[in-house]
């Protein structure tokens, strides 16, 4: 890989990120929310204390003293402060983002595991029973959202049969610590866990049984089995290693939503993540909070490309060298 | 990938899920006895200054002391930090003795001084929940124990003292302009429980608060646990991980009703609570831009005539409420709109019609919308992201399109809707109040004084209309110490307001709540008989709650079942492993 195929993919993700910092407040500009809402028609607030909320909201001074003000203090990755809870925004994320990077981390591996396994058999078996098996319900799992699901479970699993917890993320007020914490927390998990893995499963599986097939008619396979390696071999060694190379950008993108969080099945499960405080910012025009959910979110996902982008680069290189 | 790797993957999987399922029920197990509740709505703020919702009361409730308090089944006066009260001949000043063995739940002793400093200060710097209580008292401590308030005018409300009482030693410590900040972190209590842990958009968890004076309560533990929907939180309830919730969708709770469950008690219970069509009527004396129509009273008589409310009872309460046409400004039903259905607005929108042509608000020009001088009857229609608001929006544009009146229907958040509405920009929004037990407050609404003149500063007469009839009626019951002369007043200002007012009322709905009823008795309403049990006006149901003996906390056996569930977990796990590992090295045999 060239050291100007790294500096030119470096330089294209900071350029992207500092557009979107930069769109970021613009953006969320153009809604015409009022900032001190939360205070009108209730308390009174005095001018002193009307001032003081809007300073520290960074509201003060001109549009451009508050662009200044806010491209620094993104810088020190400061957002501000949500307009709901009054508390600083990187605080509100800080405490959400362990449980979406539990949940959709966990979701997003099983995914990967199980979608690129049926992908990988599927096209390899092309018109096999599995394969007619597989795709079809792969198919309906990538047409069905995956609220749905959530919905399923909820209503079959958790009320019916109480297996599961309905909802949240602990189990609150238990005296729980070490170990049973932490099989709290994975009771909790099963059933988002297992509606987002259904969701995701669909693409990834489809997407790598269409790698799998394209590469069924390579000569370096028809090589393999004239070596007289078994047919297991052959897929293992040599078919599935290069049908993944397409899917791994897809993967690394997939790592970079997972910031981004489950808005509906974390809404669906009341489980307190990133994607639920989204919902919430949502709801209720939180402004410093969306901006800052969208800045992680959109710097998560370039990060993850660039990632795949340089490991496309080791993996294939061609691609390193090239231009 | 190969069939291994998937193969200890689903032994993964399975033992993940065995073992989770195992947990809770070991969990639940160790803990206190825990009273758990669902709610939908997360709390606005702990700050008593600041909060407004239903949630944020309720915790209150809990965990700040009043000088009085109320009777469960008809608000009727009962001691709480004071065991007794002496009148003077005038009925101006009030002297309360209060308890010797009061502390907050940190120890420091709670004294007359803290409800002279909440006084005080509340009517210095307006705190919005405590000045209708407040605003026209003094008060004065004599000793730690002896509390002197005098009212500046006949106060029928008193000797009733039920405002919350903040800790001094707490508060003395935030200045004015740092109040509106203050999260109430503190978690110093003076109620029968103490705030023990807070995640926001998660749960609030209390426990008994050791220095608790009150009747003591069987629930060592309550929490409230935050969801994001009603179904999900029904499906909680269901599963055995709840106890309680409150706001149960209209649909599931016929289901209840009908005995579909038999462990889940229902309870839909009335306490005031009413949802309105609010119109800027555009007060002289006022700020905004109230669409010209909405002046004319005939044409917000018009309004109530063309609003089916019985179709929204049905359609959008489930026939959980009731319809209604003036406010309810009591949780008590006494102090109601007493008039016969027939007197008074139904569904009819020829008459709604006739009134509209009458105030010259005719379609001219044929396109479906009656205009007037060159102005069209188009209104912007406001409503809120929660609450029935999505349910009603359609149907009332529907009526209102049928008698000729355009809607431009918009949603916002509350916080926004209510940033509009202080500066009284809208034509029309919904709305919806829950009243106090005292009528005062709900009537004060609506006087002159608390129309929005400054839109940084708002006000509560969010119809933005005056009446000087209402508003010397309001005076004078204001001060009227007489309960019969008062109601009667009241009837009068309801008859003002259901013929000239800003509102169409639309209904008063019921609270929805449910309970697990195989683990818990002693529900006792507020008001008696068709009152709810939770989000009252003093929430004391939580004091008189029993567990049924036997069912809570019983974990003995579950634990072997977790033992059983784990080992076949572990083992199939292991047994899989190994099956696949022999036929592996039988196939690299081979």
């Amino acid at each position: 890989m060239s050291f100007l195929y790294v500096t030119k993919k470096l330089l294209s993700a900071f350029l992207t990120l500092v557009a979107i910092v930069i769109f970021n407040f613009f953006l969320f500009r153009v809604v015409d929310r009022d900032p001190l809402a939360k205070y009108r028609g209730r308390s009174k607030l005095s001018i002193a204390q009307r001032e003081l909320m809007i300073e520290r909201l960074g509201l003060n001074g001109s549009k451009w003293q508050q662009f200044i003000t806010y491209i620094k203090s993104t810088a020190q990755l400061d957002f501000g402060r949500s307009f709901d809870s009054t508390r600083p925004v990187l605080r509100e994320i800080g405490d959400r983002l362990p449980a979406t990077l539990l949940l959709v981390g966990i979701s997003t591996i099983l995914t990967i595991l199980i979608g690129v396994y049926i992908g990988a058999r599927a096209g390899w078996q092309r018109g096999s029973r599995f394969d007619r098996v597989s795709t079809s319900a792969t198919m309906v799992l990538y047409a069905t959202p995956e609220f749905f699901f959530g919905m399923l479970l909820l209503a079959f699993i958790a009320g019916r049969t109480g297996w599961f917890p309905a909802g949240g993320l602990r189990d609150v007020g238990a005296d729980t610590s070490g170990f049973a914490s932490i099989l709290d927390r994975a009771h909790h998990l099963v059933l988002p866990s297992l509606t987002l893995t259904l969701g995701y499963l669909g693409s990834y599986s489809l997407i790598m049984r269409t790698s799998m097939l394209e590469t069924l008619g390579e000569d370096y396979l028809t090589t393999a089995r004239a070596k007289g390696l078994r047919d297991r071999d052959v897929m293992m060694r040599h078919a599935v290693p290069n049908a993944l190379l397409p899917s791994v950008s897809f993967i690394a993108i997939s790592f970079g939503f997972v910031i981004g969080g489950a808005i509906t099945t974390e809404t669906v499960f009341s489980y307190p993540g990133l994607g639920l405080a989204t919902a919430d910012a949502i709801r209720n025009t939180d402004l410093p909070m969306l901006q800052a959910l969208f800045l992680v979110a959109s710097a998560a996902v370039i990060i993850f490309n660039l990632l795949a982008d340089l490991t496309y680069g080791l993996l294939d290189p061609r691609i390193g060298r090239a231009k | 990938m190969n069939k291994n790797l998937f193969k200890i993957l689903v032994a993964l999987v399975v033992g993940f899920a065995a073992l989770a399922v195992s947990t809770s029920t070991s969990v639940s197990a160790e803990g206190e006895l825990s009273f758990t509740v669902g709610v939908t709505q997360d709390i606005d703020s702990l700050n008593v200054t600041v909060g407004y919702l239903v949630i944020d009361y309720e915790i209150w409730n809990l965990t700040l002391p009043s000088v009085t308090s109320k009777a469960a089944s008809d608000f009727s006066i009962l001691p709480y930090m004071a065991e007794s009260w002496t009148g003077s001949d005038d009925g101006l000043t009030w002297t309360y003795k209060l308890r010797s063995d009061l502390k907050w739940s940190d120890g420091e002793p709670m004294t007359a001084d803290d409800v002279v400093y909440t006084i005080t200060r509340s009517v210095e710097e307006g705190w919005w929940n405590h000045t209708p209580v407040t605003g026209n008292l003094t008060a004065t401590a004599t000793d730690a124990q002896t509390l002197v308030v005098t009212s500046s005018v006949p106060d029928p409300k008193l000797p009733i003292l039920d405002v919350y009482i903040v800790p001094k030693h707490i508060y003395e410590k935030i200045s004015a302009e740092e109040l509106p900040n203050y999260l109430a972190d503190d978690n110093v209590s003076g109620g029968p429980f103490q705030i023990v842990e807070r995640k926001e958009g998660e749960f609030i968890r209390l426990v008994q608060n050791p220095n608790w004076f009150g009747k003591e309560p069987a629930i060592e533990q309550l929490i409230f646990r935050t969801f994001e929907t009603a179904e999900a939180q029904y499906n909680a309830l269901k599963a055995g991980d709840l106890d309680a919730i409150d706001d149960v969708p209209g649909k599931i709770f016929t289901s209840l009703a009908a005995g579909d469950e038999p462990n889940i008690l229902g309870v839909a219970g009335n306490q005031g609570s009413f949802s309105e069509l609010a119109m800027n009527t555009s007060c002289p004396t006022g700020i905004g831009d109230g669409h010209v129509a909405l002046k004319d009273p005939n044409v917000r008589r018009a309004i109530n005539w063309a609003i089916d409310r019985q179709l929204l009872v049905d359609k959008v309460l489930n026939g959980f409420g009731k319809p209604s046409v003036s406010i309810s400004p009591s949780a008590n039903p006494a102090f109601d709109y007493q008039i016969a259905a027939d007197q008074t607005y139904s569904y009819d929108p020829a008459k709604a019609n006739l009134l509209l042509d009458e105030a010259g608000w005719k379609d001219t020009n044929g396109d479906g919308v009656r205009d007037k001088d060159g102005v069209e009857l188009k209104l912007r229609y406001f409503d809120r992201s929660v609450g029935d608001a999505a349910a009603t929006t359609p149907f009332i544009t529907g009526f209102l399109k049928d008698v000729g009146i355009a809607t431009d229907v918009k949603t916002f958040d509350e916080d926004s809707l209510a940033s509009l509405q202080a500066k009284s920009q809208f034509d029309l929004y919904t709305w919806g109040w829950s009243p106090f037990a005292d009528p005062d407050t709900m009537l004060s609404y609506f006087t002159t004084s608390a129309v929005p003149t400054d839109p940084e500063v708002g006000g509560y007469n969010d119809g933005n209309w005056c009446n000087a009839e209402y508003d010397a009626l309001y005076a004078k019951q204001n001060v009227e110490l007489d309960p019969a002369k008062r109601a009667d007043m009241i009837q009068q200002m309801h008859q003002i307001f259901a013929n000239d007012g800003p509102y169409a009322v639309l209904y008063k709905y019921d609270n929805l709540q449910a309970f697990r009823s195989d683990r818990w008795q002693n529900f006792v309403r507020q008001p008696a008989e068709i009152g709810p049990i939770m989000f009252t006006q003093t929430s004391s149901a939580y004091l008189d709650l029993e567990p049924i003996s036997g069912d809570a906390s019983s974990g003995g056996d579950t634990n072997t079942v977790v033992i059983v569930v784990i080992a076949i977990a572990v083992i199939g796990g292991v047994l899989t492993l190994v099956r696949s590992r022999r036929k592996k090295s039988a196939d690299d045999r081979a």
